[in-house]
């Protein structure tokens, strides 16, 4: 089956012209208009969101209708930043089932309406609750051992926040854009949280992205260029942070899920065979650490891939074009976005973020302790 | 909907949440804590694999084997990861801001094969490394809490 | 209607009662090792998971992270539909139909007694126009349970005998515990929480889990005792109660006939031999059961009165007892399913309904039933 059309929101540290319902609206609305076909022809829904962050509790009995369902089947997928990758992937069974010949997927967070310190409730009560230091004191502690064993610098993870602020610029729906980023400004950020600069680290968003998936046969009926799925694989992983020694350096449920994708979809050579990737970068230096583990370059490589420019909008294999989570980061979204973004990169609707000839295209997710999710998207359907 | 000339009041509505959770022990933790409160740091083996868990719980996860072996474990440790943290974040706990610069690390205490998330008590980067051993210090006063431990202090190289 | 894809096979529930003195990890732990066992298959096995918990109840964000080791979700998928246990069956249902997937492990989890249930109902509402009113789940039934009574002349003795058949049910039903069967006098006399609820007509808050084990048809001649799912459906109506009829619910009436159509079911009075629905309060369980088809609209209750519904008539509803019979909230439809299991394979000991083969499952989800799911469990594929 088939991605037939994509739609997001504008996204913006604060949506004050829009409540949870409009904000959905707004993004099933345009991809409705996307993929050429009316909400009655849509036969349910799936809705990716972190409640907590937003201190709500069953947040799609509220906000189902505002994405234009109502007395339809509709249930929501939540683990946590992987929300937005898991809710496709269930979209996609629920379409592989039969049960369901087109199905929206919508993933959204409104982060200005809660306390998302308050959403780092993940951890658990009775053991390190008392000192866990979200997600940017996970990540600085992930980085210090990525750092030691694979040698990669300041200097090379800002480069990938630059990158990301300044694709981000050709996306008019990306939160941070910043035109004139430089790594020493990135570098002169405000350190959160050692090595992590403020502008090393993913923002946090108010915005919704919205995916259509219909069968082979309606995608063949109403769509010009699906984007058929080729793979969707998840993995999680053991639930305390230091459960694992070294997670960015491993993170074996990304580099299983990535090698059990590529399998399904006939990629042997990441570099050569994917046209574009978006992956979930929630923090400059882990951006890094895929490139690595996903097989794009070797083990202590992926600073020089970097500086190469291997994985800019010119290089051989984009990564970002949308200025990916570092620029645009709703939690329940963020993943959704991936998918939507490698799909519109199919369809060749991504105008000034078209990266040419796309036929080829890797989403990732990210989420809690190393949870995974891989996508491959394909112009063909074999 | 129409977007008038002049510009509009945003309404704002605010509502504190203000709930409660209990939460049970078992008797992962229940050991755990009945032990810590002693002073004494215990972790749970796993009999197919041999890791060591800290904290305890049901099953090893890779193996998906019961753990009922108690280990004890050192309150000293090696750091295998760290961060000095300097911007504050409401304490989920205690739902005030957190004061700051603190230390923090991953420490792997000696015997077991899991890393504990615990404050460091050094804020001065060059002194902290992967591969420094340092040393609990506890409370007085023991709650049975993970809390009982203040801080982990470097030692000397 | 085509043959059905997708059986099954082994079921495993904790027992419910308050106050469960056991992490979430270790409650889930023994449903799914009893899940497993039931089945006779190993963790390895399992090609997916699918879990179902609610953060704001848990107090954990991301609160599958509690059981991910204990469900087997170590370097394997899993994914968390956040709502009713139902739901998440249903999306189970639609991973092993999607042929991908051969035997999914599936988990409910909730503990009751963690947060103040009704406090945190409150935040199920719309922040803008309800929340802030004090909504919460009863006084949100209180209304709808007002809106019924008046419109089919009933009031609080009719819903009564709900409240007494579901409690003797629960008392009996060994993996209950702290559910004892009441009289009619002493429910009509309780303490009124909202008018007309009393005390009694609102489930209790228990702890508890539930496993079930699917596998597709491809492989289920390997199971000893495989009950086939014939169909599902599921439906959420608008959030508003004021946008939506309260004394009747359009969501379920839908959600059952995508259920019966694809089971082929055409007489739903006629056709089962038990039924399992989620009734977070007593009066819901006449109006599920008017949604299902099983009575003609505000006449459920003569069912109730006459007998009918008893675990010793003609057509029992809620042999287990149900959520009054104290049974966990979240958990909800998923152990409605996994009674009708018991049921189906001549499993449910003191509470065996003689000779059942087809079992009508419900669960519901959101303030006064806006959400609905229905499967129909039958002995032949």
């Amino acid at each position: 089956m088939a991605v037939i059309g994509t739609g997001q929101t504008k996204h913006e540290s604060r949506r004050d012209d829009v409540s949870m319902q409009e904000m959905l609206r707004e993004a099933s609305q345009a991809c409705l208009i996307d993929a050429g076909i009316s909400v009655g022809q849509v036969e349910a829904l799936v809705i990716g969101n972190m409640e907590l962050f937003e201190g709500r509790a069953l947040p799609e009995m509220w906000c189902a209708e505002g994405a234009g369902f109502s007395l339809k089947p509709s249930l929501k997928i939540a683990t946590g930043g992987t929300s937005g990758t898991s809710a496709v992937i269930a979209g996609y069974y629920q379409v592989a089932s039969g049960v369901f010949d087109v199905v929206m997927v919508v993933g959204f967070e409104k982060h200005s309406e809660g306390n998302t310190g308050t959403g780092m409730a993940f951890t658990d009560p009775m053991w390190d609750r008392h000192v866990a230091s979200a997600a940017v004191g996970n990540f600085a502690l992930s980085i210090s051992q990525y750092m030691a064993h694979r040698g990669t610098t300041q200097q090379q993870a800002a480069m990938a926040a630059v990158k990301a602020r300044r694709n981000a610029c050709n996306n008019p729906y990306a939160h941070l854009q910043m035109p004139d980023l430089s790594v020493e400004d990135v570098l002169n950020s405000r350190m959160l949280a050692y090595p992590i600069h403020l502008l090393d680290m993913c923002p946090t968003t108010d915005g919704a992205c919205a995916i259509i998936l219909a069968s082979e046969k309606v995608a063949r009926k109403v769509c010009p260029k699906p984007a058929w799925i080729r793979a969707a694989a998840t993995l999680h992983d053991q639930p305390y942070i230091g459960d694992h020694a070294e997670r960015l350096v491993t993170m074996r449920t990304l580099k299983e899920a990535s090698r059990r994708a590529y399998q399904a979809a006939g990629i042997t050579d990441p570099l050569k065979q994917l046209d574009v990737a978006e992956i979930y970068d929630p923090v400059s230096y882990a951006e890094l650490a895929w490139y690595e583990i996903l097989g794009f370059c070797k083990p202590g490589e992926a600073g020089r891939l970097i500086e190469d420019g291997v994985t800019a909008m010119d290089g051989e294999l984009p990564v970002n074009p949308s200025g990916g989570v570092l620029s645009t980061n709703p939690v329940g979204a963020s993943g959704v976005i991936r998918v939507a973004e490698a799909a519109l990169q199919i369809h060749g609707k991504g105008n000034k973020r078209q990266v040419p000839d796309v036929k080829t295209a890797l989403a990732t997710g990210y989420g809690v302790y190393s949870w995974a999710d891989v996508v491959i998207l394909s112009s063909s359907p074999q | 909907m129409e977007n008038g000339a002049e510009s509009r009041e945003l309404v704002r509505i605010r509502i504190d949440m203000d709930l409660e959770w209990k939460f049970a022990r078992g008797w992962s933790f229940g050991e755990f804590f009945r032990q810590f409160k002693g002073g004494n740091i215990v972790g749970i083996k796993c009999p197919q694999c041999g890791r060591v868990y800290l904290p305890p719980r049901p099953v090893c996860g890779n193996c998906y084997e019961e753990m009922h072996e108690w280990i004890n474990v050192s309150d000293e440790g090696t750091i295998r990861a760290f961060t000095v943290v300097y911007n504050s974040i409401t304490d989920p706990v205690t739902g005030r801001p957190r004061k700051t610069p603190y230390g923090m690390a991953l420490i792997q205490l000696d015997r077991s094969d899991t890393l504990l998330n615990h404050y460091v008590d050094q804020i001065d980067l060059s002194h902290l490394a992967i591969g420094r051993r340092v040393k609990a210090v506890f409370h007085e006063e023991r709650r049975g809490a993970m809390s009982d431990i203040a801080y982990f202090r470097l030692l000397e190289e | 209607m085509e043959p059905a894809r997708v059986a099954a096979v082994g079921v495993a529930q904790t027992i419910y009662e308050p106050f469960k003195r056991m992490t979430t990890a270790e409650m889930v732990y023994e449903a799914v090792k009893g899940a497993l066992t039931d089945a006779g298959i190993d963790i390895s096995e399992v090609n997916y998971i699918v879990t179902a918990s609610v953060d704001l109840w848990d107090g954990l964000t991301a609160s599958n992270i509690a059981v991910t080791e204990v469900v087997g979700a170590v370097m394997r998928p899993e994914v968390r539909v956040a709502s009713d246990g139902l739901f998440a069956a249903a999306h189970a249902f639609m991973l092993v139909a999607s042929g991908h997937h051969d035997i999914v492990l599936l988990v409910a989890h909730a503990k009751g007694s963690l947060a103040n249930h009704f406090a945190v109902s409150n935040w199920t509402f719309d922040p803008i126009y309800q929340q802030t009113l004090g909504m919460d789940f009863l006084a949100a039934a209180g209304i709808q349970a007002n809106a019924y009574c008046e419109l089919h002349g009933l009031n609080r003795s009719h819903l009564a005998g709900v409240v007494v058949k579901n409690r003797l049910n629960g008392s009996r039903n060994p993996v209950v515990s702290g559910v004892s069967s009441i009289s009619r006098e002493d429910v009509l006399g309780s303490p009124v929480q909202a008018y007309p609820l009393s005390v009694c007509d609102c489930s209790p808050a228990t702890d508890g889990a539930c496993a079930v084990v699917l596998a597709s048809k491809s492989i289920a001649g390997r199971f000893k005792r495989p009950v086939w799912i014939k169909g599902i459906g599921y439906c959420q109506d608008v959030h508003y109660l004021g946008d939506r009829t309260l004394t009747e619910s359009e969501a379920l009436i839908r959600a059952a006939q995508n259920a019966y159509k694809m089971a082929g079911v055409t007489k739903p009075q006629c056709e089962f031999s038990l039924a399992e629905i989620t009734e977070p309060f007593s009066y819901q369980e006449l109006m599920w059961m008017e949604g299902l088809g099983l009575s003609e609209k505000g006449e459920a209750w003569k069912m109730v009165e006459s007998g009918l519904t008893m675990l010793e008539g003609k057509f029992p509803v809620n042999p287990s007892g149900g959520l009054i019979g104290g049974s966990p909230f979240i958990i909800g439809g998923l152990a409605r399913m996994a009674e009708a299991v018991l049921q189906i394979r001549g499993e449910a000991h003191a509470r065996q309904v003689p000779g059942a083969s087809k079992a009508l499952v419900h669960g519901t989800a959101g303030p006064c039933g806006q959400s609905h799911a229905v499967m129909i469990l039958d002995i032949a594929d």
